[in-house]
């Protein structure tokens, strides 16, 4: 990676490419690996498919490299091309639609312990707060009706603003702003015994 | 901004998407309204709260991901080869250093043309500053541009009455406008020259011909070409054979650089002739010119000088051989002429064979 990728835009990065730049392409596939993948992993949550979505979105850009136009932002875009794949895994899988938050992985672990994952353990009373809470996030989230989990999932963790999504999913930017609002509501329910420990860590 | 507006905002509050002005509407209601604060608190400690932690990516994602973008460009489909290709040209095209670069040659090439098109006369305004010609040097020998305005018109003037060269009539008056034109078209820069040749050597009478032909020709040298036939008559027969042919001059390129120079050589020959009315009527048409004014006004100083004392004289008598005006637009109008420039002009003047010819439109003039 050299020095002037790692400044540049996703766009630019994009422009480079195009004109035959690998390392610019590298480049973004480092910026977008993590998002991409926790991204599809919270849509289908299914591992294993979440990987193959990843590769196939990056797989997609390489091959629509030349529909790309300037004037959109590559997060959209890309995002878009995930948020399709991601549809089209549910309906071919749609035994897996239902899995619960604690299906398990190739090596036993649940999703919940995957996310602690390398990280240093907190100690004490506060780590075990902390796991529980990233469960509970995880698992209201993955309770979420699709519709409002497509709109949350593309907001919060793919930044895409509202009258992106709208774009993307064809559906009316109000419309989309609701989804949200009831996601969130939803949301606050499910984690209002956290909300305190949540603004006691702040 | 009251609840219900808030509402329809809250969620562009929450993820930064208004406006400087709105934010600063929800914000100031949010400050007195406490059903809207209670809202909003929840929503972002909500916002706050359920942030996902990132899983890492499996191991091997990165270079999952690029072994399969090595493949998929070599096995690209030529349509997308293609279209890859048109847009790398296409964001080239669109570059603002080449469309300047495209103007600049557009500029350039413009210019070319217009320089290219300069007037006929052009290399002809060195001649007039100066006064006399000052040789084929000032008159562009390398253009090569084929000159339309004469095309078909011989002469524009009669050329018939014109009296041949003594040692040259045979070939000056037997060649015929038909036989010239061809040889003008193809080779006008080489006759010029060959003309030019002559002259310098003295050659006048052939220098006088080859002129002859270039100026009947069309070509675009074809009024300088006049001048120097006029020139060469003048060294090589005298003055009342070039008269006549700086009058035709005249007449002919009237409104010209060319037809000036003309008519202040023609004004030169007659005074030297002795036709002082006639060598006046040229001087105040050059005396409207500026770059003849001074010395137009001083040569008809000496010639009223010169008419005072010949009227003095008591062999004057009615009667003058300076009967007719030049054939150019500012004619002076016809005076009583006397013997005594009559008998001027033959001592002055150089024998020709023949009379001094009068074009028809100074005849008109006449007495």
């Amino acid at each position: 990676m050299t020095e002037g990728h790692a400044e540049s835009s996703d766009e630019m990065l994009m422009v480079r490419y195009k004109r035959g730049d690998r390392d610019a392409f590298a480049e973004l596939v480092r910026r977008y690996q993590r998002p991409l993948f926790n991204f599809s992993l919270r849509y289908v949550r299914n591992r294993e498919a979440a990987q193959e979505i990843a590769q196939d979105a990056f797989l997609r850009v390489v091959k629509r490299s030349a529909d790309f136009k300037h004037e959109s932002r590559f997060s959209t875009w890309i995002f878009a091309i995930t948020r399709n794949l991601c549809i089209d895994e549910l309906r071919k899988a749609k035994h897996r639609v239902h899995s619960s938050l604690d299906e398990t992985s190739t090596n036993g672990q649940s999703l919940g312990e995957k996310i602690d994952g390398g990280k240093p353990a907190l100690d004490g009373e506060q780590g075990a707060s902390n796991n529980e809470l990233r469960g509970g996030i995880l698992k209201a989230v993955d309770s979420l009706p699709e519709d409002q989990r497509e709109v949350f999932l593309l907001r919060q963790m793919g930044g895409v603003p509202f009258a992106e999504i709208a774009r993307i999913t064809g559906t009316p930017e109000n419309t989309v702003k609701s989804r949200m609002r009831y996601a969130l509501e939803r949301l606050q329910k499910e984690l209002r015994e956290y909300e305190e420990y949540a603004r006691a860590l702040r | 901004m009251d609840c219900e507006k808030f509402d329809t905002v809250t969620m562009d509050l929450l993820y930064g998407e208004l406006d400087e002005l709105s934010e600063a509407a929800a914000l100031r209601h949010l400050h007195h309204c406490t059903r809207c604060r209670d809202i909003w608190g929840h929503l972002r400690t909500t916002r706050e709260l359920s942030e996902i932690p990132l899983e890492e990516p499996p191991s091997g994602l990165f270079e999952n991901i690029m072994a399969q973008e090595a493949h998929a460009k070599k096995t690209l489909p030529f349509r997308e080869r293609a279209s890859r290709v048109i847009s790398i040209m296409a964001e080239y095209a669109m570059r603002p250093q080449l469309a300047m670069a495209a103007l600049l040659l557009l500029m350039i090439g413009s210019s070319l043309v217009f320089v290219r098109t300069d007037p006929q006369n052009g290399g002809q305004v060195l001649v007039t500053e100066l006064g006399t010609p000052h040789g084929e040097n000032t008159l562009r020998p390398d253009s090569r541009q084929e000159a339309m305005v004469f095309e078909g018109n011989p002469a524009g003037v009669p050329r018939g009455g014109m009296p041949a060269e003594p040692n040259d009539g045979a070939k000056g008056a037997g060649t015929s406008d038909e036989d010239r034109n061809p040889r003008a078209k193809t080779t006008g820069g080489q006759a010029y020259s060959e003309a030019m040749a002559a002259y310098q050597e003295g050659r006048y009478a052939e220098a006088e011909r080859l002129f002859s032909e270039v100026a009947s020709s069309g070509d675009e040298r074809a009024a300088s070409a006049a001048l120097h036939e006029g020139h060469a008559a003048r060294n090589g027969s005298g003055c009342q054979r070039a008269a006549a042919l700086y009058d035709s001059v005249a007449a002919r390129y009237t409104g010209g650089t060319v037809s000036d120079e003309a008519s202040w050589h023609a004004a030169s020959c007659y005074r030297a002739m002795g036709q002082l009315k006639r060598a006046a009527a040229h001087y105040n048409h050059l005396k409207e010119r500026a770059a003849y004014a001074t010395r137009a006004l001083k040569a008809l100083e000496e010639i009223e000088a010169q008419l005072s004392v010949a009227a003095k004289e008591p062999a004057a008598s009615a009667g003058s051989a300076d009967a007719e005006a030049p054939a150019t637009s500012s004619n002076v109008g016809a005076s009583p002429k006397t013997d005594s420039e009559k008998a001027a002009g033959e001592s002055a003047g150089q024998p020709a064979p023949g009379t001094v010819p009068n074009s028809p439109a100074a005849e008109a003039g006449s007495d």
